[in-house]
């Protein structure tokens, strides 16, 4: 899809590539010109991440405070006992004691900002530190973010629309018409002439035999359209209800790569790979109250249904839960299980839910009919080697080791039985 | 050629019977809708016009109905996920079903918090891993319409505060003015509750406790007192008697501890060609009990003379032991005489129970095991058992001074119902300060001033004692359901304790049990494993008792007094195993559940034998003569149930029906028996009436058809041999025609077709007759399990009941004294099913593991599967009984013109609902269901093996009718496995045999042959007429 929308707009997508790939180095080179302190922002990203983000952020307060301009602020503010205050900042960082010790009035009143204390970090170097107020200082900007954006679901628009097709071939099928007409008539006219017998002629849907062949093939496309669409009764493939909560599996599983199960956590246990509780998102999003695409409202949403005070940090005692929209229904008289899929055929969830890490708002990717169930029973083996559960089944492990059998798949051992999935 | 003949109506009747057999339930034609269809059926003709109008008016509501939008189903998760559950994950409690003194240990599975299934726990020492119908049931009691909802004054909802405060106040001034506080109770085995009792009467020292039960044990427990210094009852042990003589003692079914006694029982019947002992049982007694129709001998006397044959039995003993005798009791039975020099004969090995209630005739009993030298050997007093307890003679006090009385608490009783005089007590209860603790409403919670809605047991925390020393506990599994609290913590509050009650329990454990044992070094070990394991057995200090047997005499005479008064026709008073003594007579799974012995549902009546032809109901079983009962000033209509067994002169009613006050008016059928207690039940007055009634009675439903085919007489549905025959055979008896079981396999069994090939596995499933002693356990579970509808009364009349798993009963022999064969008969999963071949839809047809399934979305309800059937264990779905489908009752009940015609019974309100088990379908109309060997216990064990990555060890699955069994007379595994159970049985123990396999339906459900304790087998030639049609 991707390829074909290159090939068509092949100019704009160069103007835009041009045209980022310009502001990135204007940006960059900017920052070097700006940056005063020796330290390397590349580096520093790494160490900002996994020792302070949890606590802190560049523009917002968190548990501690913004940090963007922390080292103008110290400098300006924390100069004590002749020393510069970039160097208290250094000692505060790593052991936020020291200068407290030494009687840094700037840091006496930064003591106070959070009942909860700062972590130290004796082990970071005078270096490292530096990388990592550069980086406070000057955060690159993510040169591989995507800057054109293409729509999933966009579909190639075609030279014709299909209508005008039907209207040419509609207007072919006309013509064919009257011109027979016309060249029977001619005919005709030739034969009144020349004196011979000329035919009556009966218009094809007054012939009977036309009449029961025409019958015939409406009734058995009416047949296959009432079966077809009676068979597809209750499927919602393509279902895609609107959440409570704007919950963007492409950020979740996508961007950030988090595991399905660290939130499903049942899906290789149980029948249901549960919906997580909303303190399985109060988990991260104590901390990360704020989203790319939706700011603080859809969080706010988190914490409304948990009864959660972002402010204070506390629970209320009125929570509620979550009404999620279900997506994937089966059939009451359906049994089917996650855990037998997962853990034990080892099947990715996407086999069935789709990509779901593209999914911005989650849609039934499968048709879930039973044909489809049986489809993928008959074609796929089982692992009977990684399993002793399966040495059961000796006469195929037998004719798997003689070459009779190529594999044993989920129908050979009993899988599109009836009551292996109804009961 | 030797046929035994085996038949399940009324004697001479086979004929009529065996015609019924194919049309027993489908016998009528299709009933139509009154209303909707009348047009066209009274006409019966159905035009082309009407046709296509109908055509098209369907086609048009489909494409209506078609192109609405799919509902939108809600996913709503935890907000805070509790740690022990996932979702979609069963987890498993122990607990104790305690009922009055009836224990049974069990092990409550819950999914997502909701309990919906209680089975045995394997860690008790007296359940034993077994359960009985009533514990089964007891789960659905939880969600029943007819809960205590809240705490009521005067008949209006209150508060408990309200409550507390007007009970505290005026217990307080009632006490401090000496007025008399009377807590009357079933029996309490539970040692926290005691203590709590005690606090309470420490508080209110006016206050007197008052056990009583309903069907009553006091003349056992006072006999004990009188003959060994000690009112309770002994260690019986039924696994350690070669001899059990029981005299109306209906210890299998209903007598003190059932599941135990049942469990001890069959260990000893296990024959196998190692073991070739078992015990021998002979029951003397007038109705036929449970346990009667299990003995080897069984001796039918009159209830009086239940009595006398005790004094002839003491005589007996005494003088073959050199003792005197007492005086005579002028009754003669040679079969008396006979019970007595076996009795002699397995001195010290022997046991002799009864079930009088008489003091006197239970010192005899303690005589006569006392000159066997029983006790000791088969009767201990090491671990006495506590669980009947009551006072006949303080509960006779109290009714007679309930004037007297200021205040009056019952808890765990319904005396307004169960008491002779309960109509009396109820009266007073008005003029009282009457508060009532119970769960669910009942004729006591509507006459008392102040109801104090209790927890069910799944809800509360609690432990029990059933036998000295061995304490079971209760934890709760669900958070209460409605606004209750546990009676123990009702009486603490008011006793001035506001300790939870399991902290109160907590405290109670460490400081009085913790020292009674040596398992756990810590009270807090000791009360974790033991909420987890269900029990623990405690030291115990045998008691020090002095026998004294001195006063045989006057006991005699008192007992021979006792049944002096007797008149042409006698009336026993007996118990259901089912229903017991009418506090669970609200529960449907119960009131549906075929009856052991007479397989009636929903009702009593009067059972008589089948010697006297004026009482015998029709052939088909449909009409049943009424009769009017005069006992004393008391008289009453009932039905009249013809039984084989009952001896002449003896009419039986049971206990447990009549209710006046249920959740549902469904619940309240048959009459309250309690009443008779205090007349002359020997002598009674029985007038038949012109009126006939219908009883719902499966006896006759679902017949297997007796005539032979292909060459044989009769076809093989139960096989039975003796003991002494199986000693020198093994395989005797097991014949089919006039071959071996063994060599027509091998020589018989032929056929052209292919068959099926079983890759991995290939269940199956062993019965062994000897051991199933029909108690319906099983019935209850595979209906709890699931999701059997229950169908009503009326529908069970019309042969529709839904039972999966049926118990099949067959009299041989003696017209009037038949030995009773027990057959658990589901779905045998024929690897050559008659059902699979004739279905249009191919909806039933064959796994790859032998099971025979059946997919309910394809079924179309033609029945021809049902018909086909030979084992008849097909059930169709004539209502959609569960609200399972869109159509709601309101349709059925606007629609239909006589409204009993649907059942209002099931599991369809949203309460009740809460009981089915999400991992099995709902069935809806129109459909057939039959047993599916528990299919989804075979996925989940199979899917537990594969995340495990092992193989399916053997047992790993449990059925759920397995479970439940008593006796463990059900084995069920994989044949293919050969390493197990099921496999080495049918390989190699020559007993077994498949029910009616010369019609080469290669069942896998297979049966072991009974063998009794006894001479020879009843032989009966059966009749030429009846063989070929």
């Amino acid at each position: 899809m991707t390829k074909l929308i290159r090939s068509q707009f092949p100019l704009g997508l160069q103007a835009t590539k041009t045209l980022s790939v310009a502001i990135f180095i204007a940006i960059f080179t900017f920052s070097f010109i700006t940056t005063n302190a020796q330290g390397d922002p590349k580096a520093g990203k790494g160490l900002y991440k996994s020792n302070c983000a949890s606590c802190h952020k560049l523009n917002e307060k968190m548990t501690g405070p913004a940090l963007t301009g922390v080292v103008e602020r110290w400098e300006s503010g924390a100069k004590h006992n002749g020393i510069d205050g970039k160097v208290w900042l250094n000692r505060w960082i790593k052991n936020w004691q020291d200068p407290v010790g030494a009687g840094n009035p700037y840091a006496m009143k930064m003591k106070d900002y959070d009942p909860s204390a700062m972590n130290q970090f004796p082990t970071l170097t005078d270096a490292q530190i530096d990388d990592i107020l550069a980086y406070i200082q000057n955060p690159p900007v993510d040169a591989s973010a995507p800057v054109v954006k293409t729509d999933d679901k966009k579909t190639e628009e075609p030279m014709f629309p299909t209508w005008f097709l039907f209207v040419i071939l509609g207007v072919l099928v006309a013509i064919i018409v009257a011109l027979s007409a016309v060249s029977r008539n001619l005919q005709n006219m030739v034969s009144e002439k020349m004196g011979e017998a000329v035919e009556t002629h009966v218009p094809f849907y007054n012939n009977s035999k036309w009449r029961i062949v025409g019958g015939l093939v409406a009734t058995v496309i009416l047949f296959l359209v009432l079966v077809n669409n009676a068979t597809a009764l209750g499927r919602q493939q393509g279902y895609q209800p609107e959440q409570p909560i704007k919950f963007s599996h492409k950020l979740h599983a996508g961007t950030h790569k988090i595991e399905c199960q660290y939130c499903h956590t049942s899906a290789d246990k149980s029948k249901h790979s549960n919906i997580p509780s909303i303190s399985t998102c109060m988990n991260c999003h104590k901390v990360i109250n704020k989203g790319p695409k939706y700011g603080t409202s859809e969080i706010a949403k988190i914490y409304k249904y948990a009864d959660y005070n972002p402010d204070t940090k506390t629970y209320g005692n009125n929570p509620k839960p979550t009404e999620w929209i279900r997506i994937h229904n089966l059939p009451d008289h359906v049994y089917f299980n996650h855990s037998q899929h997962v853990k034990v055929g080892g099947l990715k969830c996407q086999s069935c839910h789709g990509s779901i890490e593209e999914m911005e708002e989650v849609y039934q990717y499968a048709p879930l009919s039973m044909g489809w169930c049986i489809n993928c029973h008959r074609n796929t083996e089982v692992n009977f080697d990684g399993n002793k559960y399966y040495s059961i089944y000796q006469k195929y492990s037998k004719a798997k080791a003689e070459g009779k059998m190529k594999g044993v798949t989920v129908e050979n051992i009993g899988g599109t039985e009836c009551q292996k999935c109804h009961y | 050629m030797k046929e035994t003949k085996y038949w399940k109506g009324l004697p001479g009747t086979e004929d009529l019977i065996s015609n019924q057999a194919d049309s027993s339930e489908f016998g009528e034609s299709t009933p139509q809708l009154d209303g909707i269809t009348e047009s066209i059926s009274t006409t019966a003709q159905t035009g082309r016009r009407d046709f296509l109008k109908m055509l098209g008016f369907s086609v048009t509501a489909a494409t209506v109905a078609a192109s609405c939008k799919m509902p939108v189903k809600k996913s709503i998760p935890y907000i805070f996920k509790p740690e022990e559950i996932t979702p979609g994950m069963a987890n498993y409690y122990s607990s104790a079903y305690v009922n009055g003194g009836d224990f049974v240990s069990v092990l409550v599975k819950t999914r997502e918090g909701r309990p919906i299934l209680a089975e045995g726990n394997n860690l008790s020492t007296i359940s034993q891993g077994g359960m009985h119908a009533q514990a089964v049931a007891s789960v659905l009691n939880l969600y029943s319409l007819g809960r205590t909802q809240k705490p009521m004054i005067d008949g209006k909802a209150s508060t408990w505060k309200d409550v507390d405060t007007k009970v505290t106040s005026e217990l307080s001034s009632i006490s401090a003015s000496g007025g008399k506080i009377v807590l009357l109770t079933g029996t309490i085995i539970s040692p926290t509750t005691k203590k709590a009792i005690a606090d309470f009467k420490a508080k209110y020292p006016t206050a007197e406790h008052i056990q009583y039960d309903a069907i009553s044990y006091s003349g056992l427990l006072d006999a004990n007192q009188k003959t060994f210094g000690l009112r309770a009852i002994p260690n019986y042990r039924f696994d350690a008697a070669n001899l059990i003589v029981s005299i109306g003692a209906d210890f299998l079914g209903t007598w003190i501890s059932p599941v135990e006694y049942a469990a001890d029982y069959a260990k000893n019947r296990k024959v196998s060609p190692e073991v070739t002992t078992m015990n021998r049982h002979i029951q003397i007694e007038s109705m036929v009990s449970l346990s009667g129709s299990n003995a080897d001998k069984r001796v039918p006397v009159k209830p009086s003379d239940e009595v006398n044959s005790v004094i002839n039995l003491y005589n007996a003993i005494a003088s073959k032991a050199g003792l005197a005798s007492v005086s005579a009791s002028g009754y003669s039975n040679k079969d008396i005489d006979a019970v007595a020099d076996e009795l002699w004969n397995a001195k010290g090995k022997s046991l002799v129970v009864c079930g009088s209630n008489n003091t006197d005739v239970q010192c005899l009993v303690n005589g006569i095991n006392s000159m066997l030298g029983n006790y000791g050997a088969t009767i201990l007093w090491d671990r006495p058992s506590y669980q009947k307890q009551g006072d006949d003679t303080a509960v006779a006090n109290l009714v007679n001074s309930i004037s007297s009385v200021k205040a009056i608490i019952m808890a765990e009783c319904n005396p307004v119902y169960t008491l002779a005089d309960g109509a009396k007590f109820g009266d007073a209860l008005s003029k009282t300060l009457s508060i009532y603790l119970g769960e669910r409403r009942n004729e006591t919670s509507e006459k008392s001033k102040i109801v104090a809605a209790t927890n069910h047991y799944l809800e509360s925390w609690g432990d029990a004692e059933p036998k000295a020393g061995v304490i079971a506990t209760q934890q709760p599994t669900i958070s209460p359901l409605f606004d209750t609290r546990q009676y123990q913590e009702s009486l603490l509050v008011w006793a001035g304790n506001t300790t939870p009650y399991v902290d109160y329990m907590q405290a109670n454990w460490a400081t009085n049990i913790m020292p009674t044992q040596s398992k756990y070094s810590t009270s807090l070990l000791l009360w974790d494993n033991t909420i987890h394991d269900g029990e623990i057995v405690c030291n115990n200090t045998a008691p020090t008792l002095t026998p004294n047997f001195a006063d045989m005499a006057t006991s005699a005479t008192n007992a021979k007094n006792s049944v002096a008064k007797r008149g042409a026709i006698e009336l026993k008073l007996y118990e259901k195993v089912g229903i017991g003594t009418g506090l669970n007579t609200d529960n449907p799974w119960l009131l549906e559940l075929p009856d052991p012995i007479t397989k009636c549902t929903w009702e009593n009546y009067l059972v008589t034998g089948a010697s006297d032809e004026k009482y015998f109901h029709n052939p088909d079983h449909k009409e049943f003569k009424i009769a009017n009962v005069t006992v004393g000033g008391v008289s009453f209509k009932l039905p009249i149930y013809c039984l084989p067994g009952v001896p002449a002169g003896v009419f039986a009613v049971s206990h447990g029906f009549g209710r006046t006050v249920t959740a549902n008016a469904e619940f309240q059928h048959g009459v309250n028996v309690y009443n008779l207690l205090k007349e002359n039940t020997l002598d009674v007055k029985i007038e038949l009436t012109s009126e006939v009634a219908p009883l719902g009675c499966t006896q006759i439903h679902h017949l297997l058809t007796h005539k032979g085919l292909g060459g044989y007489k009769t076809r093989h549905i139960i096989k039975e041999t003796t003991l002494d025959e199986y000693k020198k055979d093994n395989a005797s008896e097991n014949v089919i025609g006039e071959h071996k079981r063994k060599d027509w396999i091998k020589d018989e069994l032929v056929t052209l077709y292919p068959g099926h090939t079983y890759p991995g596995h290939h269940w199956k499933m062993v019965i062994d007759l000897n051991s199933c002693i029909g108690c319906a356990a099983c019935v209850v579970a595979c209906t709890a399990e699931n999701n059997v509808s229950v169908v009503g009364r009326d529908q069970v009349i019309k042969a529709r009941e839904m039972h999966w798993l049926r118990i099949d009963k067959y009299y041989t022999g003696d017209d009037n004294n038949p030995q009773v064969t027990f057959q658990p008969m589901m779905c045998q999963h024929c690897d050559n099913a008659p059902c699979e071949n004739v279905c249009p839809v191919a909806a039933t047809n064959h796994s790859t593991e032998g099971i025979n399934q059946m997919a309910y979305n394809r079924c179309i309800g033609t029945r021809y599967c049902a018909n086909n059937c030979p084992y008849k264990v097909r059930r169709f779905n004539w209502y959609d009984y569960a609200d399972a489908d869109s159509f709601d009752k309101k349709y059925y009940t606007e629609n239909i013109e006589n409204i009993a015609e649907f059942p209002q019974v099931g599991m369809n309100e949203p309460l009740t609902r809460m009981i089915l088990n999400p991992d099995v379908t709902v069935r809806s109309r129109g459909v057939i269901e039959k047993c599916s060997m528990c299919a989804q216990r075979l996925q989940a064990g199979k899917l537990e093996a594969k995340k495990a990555g092992e193989p399916l060890k053997d047992g790993a699955i449990r059925t759920a009718c397995q479970n439940a069994c008593p006796t463990n007379a059900i084995q069920f595994g994989d044949y293919n496995n050969k390493e197990s159970l099921v496999s080495n049985l049918i390989d190699k123990d020559e007993r077994v045999f498949g029910v009616i396999e010369e019609i080469h339906t290669l069942p896998n459900v297979m049966y072991m042959t009974k063998v009794r304790n006894k001479a020879k087998i009843d032989e009966f030639s059966f009749p030429e007429n009846l063989l070929f049609s």
